[in-house]
């Protein structure tokens, strides 16, 4: 990564490698971004650049995370949102104009890496694309050793993702800061073979499972560049399985976090910021900090080591900027004025000095009415 | 391993607790008592859950002593009470949806506890549900879903399956529900997870009489439930 690569994204009107500027650097640039957030109006990549850097923004970021949820604006169909990378930058630019939001992620589905391995997919029409759970790449224990990398060049679905990350740098600019996605190693995994197995096969036969681990890093390590090069200034790594109702930390550690570890690094390489998204019950943030060197955090549930927010926030506030954590069934089921409560009390636990960006635990709901995301827009306005 | 005959339920206990299959298997090699058989093996499932419970294992350590208690299970299946005795809850995951592996932990659970469990798989239609339940004479019917955008049709098969059989207790859970959601919907139940599923579906079982709920999705207020009263419920036994 090179100074020259900040100023020519500078010079486009996109948002820089922020990883590759100095660290003292970023915050002298925070600190102003905080200081003239007394006084006037922060842009969106300001505002999240001070939290993330841990300083006290004119108000707290938001990223509500209407990914999917958005095409129902412009009538586009999943399909053609899962597909075409032009039909979903109509989506994700519509989220944006239409909802708003600080801070975006360019997540399409759990399933882009995995039909590029050469998984079965369906597409609903009125859903999420998913793989056809009964027609597993991954059959049997002996089917991990059958996984060869897939050379980013030769992919499909990853490649249209790419191609979205760079229509989406080009089109929010210095505005809106936008951020990659890549499922890591074992969610990889478990979309071709389905998750009961794959836990159950982490541990009975871990090393076959780590052989094919490899062989997907290699192509996630690519994947994850490539949306670098295409203008991400952060790039998020999808550790799941690191959580409760998953493997056992050790279990986590052994299997993924090497694996993690690699494509963190590859991001930092290139000058992205590593961020982290596990939507898991009582994730270990412990371990995936430690594997991963992340500084950002999106999560949907408390960590296993803290019984409560305040205890979160002490804890991991210094070293983690912590995204989240509106629960889903609130933004499904709660009225406007219970989701403003909900992310106020969050807001007043988790926002004290920066280093923190409310958003929903996972994905806006896809099928659910918009004005749950309204909520959350009005929630953080002073 | 034990080989007094005293010691062979300690055994059948501790082999689900540690999902080892082999002691299992040597375990029933000397031909325990069903009943005392059943017993020992819940005790280790409730030892597994217990453990689960205080985020001291995960749920795929979990998945594997559920495995070894299924094939105790088996093994003892002759000589059970039979299946006609047990009360029958129909589950599976509503039509939408085909993450299932919340829906095999707790099925798998419920036929550890005793219950006669029918799975109907995943992707039901809300129809296809409540004919299972017709069919089947099932006092429960448990349904999962772990996105949002299921949630439509399962307060549809809550709405039908009110309106049918309204003796019926429904039980819900999955990563999109909260015990508010569920009341919302109209389900009798919620089982936030497969360690507490057991004793939610019992309160579920032994609750009184219970209002069933037409349940709407607008684009306003998302849920709206409209309560009525429910027709008079059997008696539970």
């Amino acid at each position: 990564m090179s100074t020259k690569t900040i100023f020519q994204r500078l010079i486009k009107g996109q948002a820089p490698p922020v990883g590759g500027i100095p660290e003292p650097l970023q915050d002298v640039l925070a600190s102003v971004a905080s200081l003239r957030g007394k006084f006037s109006r922060l842009s969106s990549l300001e505002r999240v650049l001070a939290a993330v850097r841990h300083k006290e923004p004119d108000r707290i970021p938001v990223a509500p995370l209407v990914n999917a949820a958005a095409r129902r604006i412009l009538g586009v169909s999943f399909p053609d949102y899962s597909l075409k990378a032009e039909s979903a930058a109509e989506v994700f630019t519509a989220s944006v104009d239409f909802v708003g939001a600080d801070f975006i992620v360019l997540l399409l589905d759990l399933s882009v890496e995995a039909a590029d391995f050469g998984q079965e997919m369906v597409y609903p029409l009125d859903s999420t694309a998913r793989p056809n759970y009964d027609n597993p790449l991954i059959k049997d224990v002996d089917g991990y050793a059958k996984i060869r990398p897939v050379p980013f060049e030769k992919s499909a679905r990853m490649k249209e993702q790419v191609r979205l990350c760079q229509i989406m740098a080009e089109r929010v600019g210095l505005g809106t800061m936008a951020g990659g996605f890549v499922f890591g190693p074992l969610g990889v995994l478990s979309m071709m073979r389905g998750a009961e197995a794959l836990f159950k096969d982490c541990l009975n036969h871990p090393k076959k499972v780590m052989a094919a681990c490899e062989a997907v890093t290699e192509t996630l390590v690519e994947f994850a560049q490539a949306q670098c090069d295409a203008g991400m200034p952060a790039v998020a790594i999808d550790t799941l399985y690191a959580s409760w109702n998953a493997l056992p930390k050790k279990v986590w550690e052994e299997i993924e976090g090497p694996f993690a570890g690699q494509i963190a690094q590859a991001i930092r390489d290139k000058g992205g910021l590593v961020g982290v998204h596990n939507c898991g019950h009582a994730p270990y943030f412990d371990v995936q900090t430690k594997a991963m060197g992340a500084s950002i955090m999106s999560f949907a549930h408390l960590p296993d080591d803290c019984a409560t927010p305040r205890e979160m926030k002490e804890k991991y506030g210094d070293q983690l900027t912590l995204i989240g954590y509106v629960p889903t069934p609130l933004l499904v089921h709660g009225t406007p004025q219970q989701i403003m409560d909900e992310c106020r009390r969050q807001i007043d636990v988790l926002g004290k000095d920066g280093g923190f960006i409310l958003a929903p635990g996972c994905e806006y709901p896809p099928n659910i009415p918009l004005d749950s995301a309204f909520a959350m827009i009005k929630a953080v306005e002073k | 391993m034990n080989t007094t005959n005293e010691n062979i339920y300690t055994d059948l206990q501790q082999a689900v607790f540690e999902a080892d299959m082999d002691l299992l298997a040597t375990a029933f090699e000397n031909n325990p008592d069903p009943r005392q058989a059943l017993e020992a093996l819940t005790k280790g499932l409730d030892a597994v859950r217990k453990k689960l419970g205080d985020y001291r294992s995960s749920v795929a350590e979990f998945l594997l002593c559920v495995d070894v208690m299924r094939a105790g299970l088996r093994q003892i299946r002759d000589n059970r009470p039979q299946d006609g005795d047990m009360p029958v809850v129909v589950i599976g995951v509503v039509r939408g949806d085909v993450h299932d592996l919340g829906k095999n932990i707790v099925a798998g659970v419920l036929e550890a506890y005793g219950y006669r469990v029918v799975d109907l798989g995943r992707d039901v239609a809300p129809l296809e549900f409540v004919e299972a339940v017709e069919k089947q004479g099932a006092s429960v019917l448990a349904l999962s879903a772990m996105m949002s955008t299921p949630l439509a049709d399962m307060s549809r098969t809550i709405e039908i399956c009110k309106n049918r059989l309204p003796h019926v207790k429904v039980l819900v859970g999955g990563a999109a529900l909260d015990q508010d959601a569920a009341q919302s919907m109209g389900a009798d139940g919620y089982a936030e997870s497969a360690v507490g599923v057991p004793v939610s579906l019992k309160n579920v079982m032994n609750a009184g009489k219970t209002r069933a709920s037409r349940v709407f999705v607008d684009y306003d207020k998302k849920l709206r439930v409209e309560e009525v009263e429910a027709a008079s419920l059997p008696e539970q036994e």
